[in-house]
Order: structure tokens, then C-alpha cells, then sequence
């Protein structure tokens, strides 16, 4: 099975995608972590602790507008106090300074 | 030439030689992160002359075990700590290489260098490993005038290198001497080295000292967290890097009330004892010798 490597339809769309591909480096983007590097931040923490990516990303990620966001300890620190989204009824969490920096 | 055209000149050069200054310095940011760093032979020949130069005395007494710790919101269930076993440890020495790769300790200069003055969180007092002892009522703490010295509720004496001023009273009031202060700005010297990506490295003017190698906890409490939302973190699993480089497995990291725990474990047949200097201060990092 190899469905994937074959063109599917007869779609100039198709033949542009994948001639770019060929021809792409192995990673074509590049990443800039913006996370100073004493801050800890896990993301699956949240996730799993039942946190929406809205809560903190915004809406503009359902309509394709990604980045932009501003963060800082005070975000942080509001939501781990439970001030924050009090509807929600998320639970308080850890504000010592070791549990988000090193 | 007039003497308002020769003051005209004088600042155009002076500006010019300001925004030419500007335009350097920008230079310098970019290449800021290829500062020239320090060969591995240098660190282990660092370490092998900071243990010729080991102070010989370790006045030990007699401690009971950890218990929870007495400062409001500390967790009920975990502290963390380790016990360095004097039977089976030798001073080798392992431990305070592993320890600087692990945390990125720099190098000193070759003058604070003959003068024994070096970076190492770990070093050797009467033929054994001392750091910090993490006291559960820690002189440190108490003396910071800005909240950079404080305690976690797990029992680690955590140092946030961000907010320490500078002031060395910390270091002034450890009774073993346990935190080192970058006097020198290692990185621009080229006496510092990221061997390992997870820790930052410190900037002069900052203490410094062991963190039980916070960032391996936080790590697993993450990851733990993360696979299993609803169960208490015990920090199973977790080593220091030190206890991970003894050979003879004479450093045994673990919760000390955790029953589960390595460390749980052999106190329970094993002699307890802490530094003269730290023993009445609720040491959560101990020496065992003996059985009982």
C-alpha cells in the first residue's frame, strides 16, 4: 500500500504539491521558542487538566489566525490563583516559584 | 578654522563614534550565544585539582530521620532528599564532574582557582561528597531580601536565579558554605559550557547552589502530571545526577516520606548523620554509616 506517494486525482493542485515537496528541505520551518529559558511550561499539563486552547490562544486559531498571543507571569498567575475563569471551575494550581522556574 | 566650525567637528565625530558604537553592539548581540566555550578536559582537570584541594575535616553527629517539613503549604506527602553512604563511598569524586555537566557549573579563573575558590555545588570535605543539605529551616532563606532563596513545599531549597540581587547574605549565613556566587561573568569569559540544554546557565552576580537537580523533578512531575491528572506525584523514578554517576551507588536520592522510596528504605536500617553545623537545622540531605 502506498496510496499516499501516488497522485490521488488529476489536479494540477495535486502534481504543484507534490513536485514542492520533492524539492522541500527536511524541515522547511523554522521554530523560535519564545519561552525564556528559566520558565517551565508544559503543555500537556494543561491539556490534561482539562484546559481549553481557547482559554489561553484566543478563537483566532479556529479561523487560521495563529500567533500573536501575549503572555506573562501575571496570566500565569491569575489562573493558578483560580481567579480566572471561575465559570469554569478550574482548580487552583501550584504558584511556588520553583514549579514553573529553574 | 573658527572655533564654532571646530566644536561643529568635534561632536560630529562624536556622534558618528556613537552610532558606530550602536552598530557594534548589535554585532555583539547576535554572536552573544558563540562565546567560545571551555573543552571537557578542562572541567574534569577542575574538578581533579578542587579534590586535591579538599578541606579534611567533616564533623558528623547524629539526626533522626526527616520528617514533613514545618513551613505553611509544605506537601504532606513528599520531601525530597538524599543520604550519602560514608561505608560504601570512597571519594572518587564522580559525583562533582556529573554534577557540573549536569548543571552547567562554570569554571573559575586561574587565580580563584589556586586560591580554591570554585564553582562546584558539590564538593569533597573528609573524603565525601557535601552540597547542600536542603534544611527544612533554612538559614538561607531567611536572609534574602528579595524571595530568591525560598523553599518548595517538597522539600527542596530552591534558588531563583532571576530574582537574586546579589546581596550574598545567603551565602553568609550557610553554615557549610553550600552556595557560590558568580563573581565572574563566566559566559563572556569563556569559562562557561551548556552541556546540558535543561538548565540555564547563571549570569554574574548570582548565587548558586545544589537544586537536587530541580529541573529532573519538574520534568517527571510534568510528565506525570500530564499521563495521570488525578494520582499524587511521589517523584518515583527520579535520581540526581550525582546519585546516577556514583559507581558504587553510594548516593541514594529519593522522598523521604514516601515508605516506597529507596531512600524511605535505608533509613530504616541505617544511622543517620548530618554536619555539626546543619544538624539542628532539619537537614533533609544526610550521611548513613553503620547499622543498627
Amino acid at each position: 500500500m502506498d496510496c499516499h506517494r501516488l497522485p490521488l486525482t488529476e489536479k494540477p493542485g495535486i502534481e504543484t504539491l507534490d513536485s514542492v515537496l520533492t524539492s522541500a528541505p527536511d524541515h522547511p520551518w523554522s521554530h523560535k521558542r519564545f519561552l525564556p529559558e528559566h520558565v517551565v511550561f508544559h503543555h500537556g499539563v494543561h491539556a490534561s487538566a482539562g484546559v481549553a486552547c481557547s482559554d489561553c490562544h484566543g478563537e483566532g486559531y479556529m479561523k487560521n489566525h495563529y500567533g500573536g498571543e501575549k503572555f506573562d507571569m501575571q496570566t500565569c498567575l491569575k489562573c493558578h490563583r483560580g481567579e480566572t475563569f471561575k465559570e469554569k471551575g478550574y482548580k487552583p494550581a501550584a504558584t511556588y516559584c520553583a514549579a514553573c522556574h529553574r | 578654522m573658527d572655533r564654532r566650525e571646530f566644536i561643529k567637528s568635534c561632536s560630529l565625530v562624536a556622534v558618528m563614534g556613537l552610532l558606530f558604537g550602536c552598530r557594534k553592539s548589535e554585532l555583539l548581540g547576535d554572536i552573544a550565544s558563540q562565546f567560545s566555550v571551555p573543552e571537557l578536559k578542562r572541567f574534569e582537570d577542575e574538578v581533579k585539582l578542587a579534590m586535591s584541594r579538599a578541606k579534611k575535616s567533616l564533623d558528623l553527629v547524629r539526626v533522626s530521620a526527616p520528617g514533613p517539613l514545618k513551613i505553611p503549604g509544605a506537601s504532606p506527602v513528599n520531601r525530597f532528599g538524599m543520604a550519602i553512604d560514608l561505608d560504601l563511598c570512597d571519594g572518587c569524586g564522580k559525583c562533582i564532574l556529573a554534577c557540573n555537566l549536569e548543571n552547567n557549573v562554570p569554571l573559575v579563573p586561574a587565580e580563584d582557582a589556586t586560591r580554591g575558590r570554585f564553582m562546584h555545588w558539590v564538593e569533597m570535605r573528609g573524603n565525601a561528597p557535601l552540597m547542600c543539605a536542603h534544611c527544612g529551616d533554612a538559614p538561607c532563606e531567611k536572609v534574602c531580601p528579595t524571595g530568591a532563596a525560598n523553599h518548595t513545599p517538597d522539600g527542596i531549597s530552591a534558588m531563583m536565579y532571576k530574582r537574586c540581587t546579589g546581596s550574598r547574605f545567603c551565602g553568609a549565613n550557610c553554615p557549610v558554605h553550600a552556595r557560590k556566587f558568580n563573581f565572574n561573568d563566566a559566559q563572556s569569559l569563556g569559562l562557561a559550557r551548556q552541556f546540558n540544554k535543561e538548565v540555564p546557565l547563571r549570569d554574574k552576580g548570582v548565587m548558586e547552589k545544589c537544586s537536587l537537580c530541580l529541573h529532573r523533578l519538574q520534568n517527571d512531575r510534568l510528565a506525570f502530571k500530564t499521563r495521570n491528572p488525578l494520582s499524587e506525584w511521589r517523584g518515583r523514578g527520579v535520581k540526581t545526577a550525582c546519585a546516577e554517576a556514583c559507581p558504587k551507588n553510594a548516593i541514594v536520592f529519593g522522598n523521604w516520606l514516601d515508605p516506597e522510596s529507596p531512600l524511605a528504605r535505608l533509613a530504616k536500617t541505617r544511622i543517620l548523620y548530618a554536619p555539626r553545623e546543619v544538624a539542628a537545622l532539619d537537614p533533609s540531605v544526610v550521611f548513613v554509616r553503620g547499622r543498627r
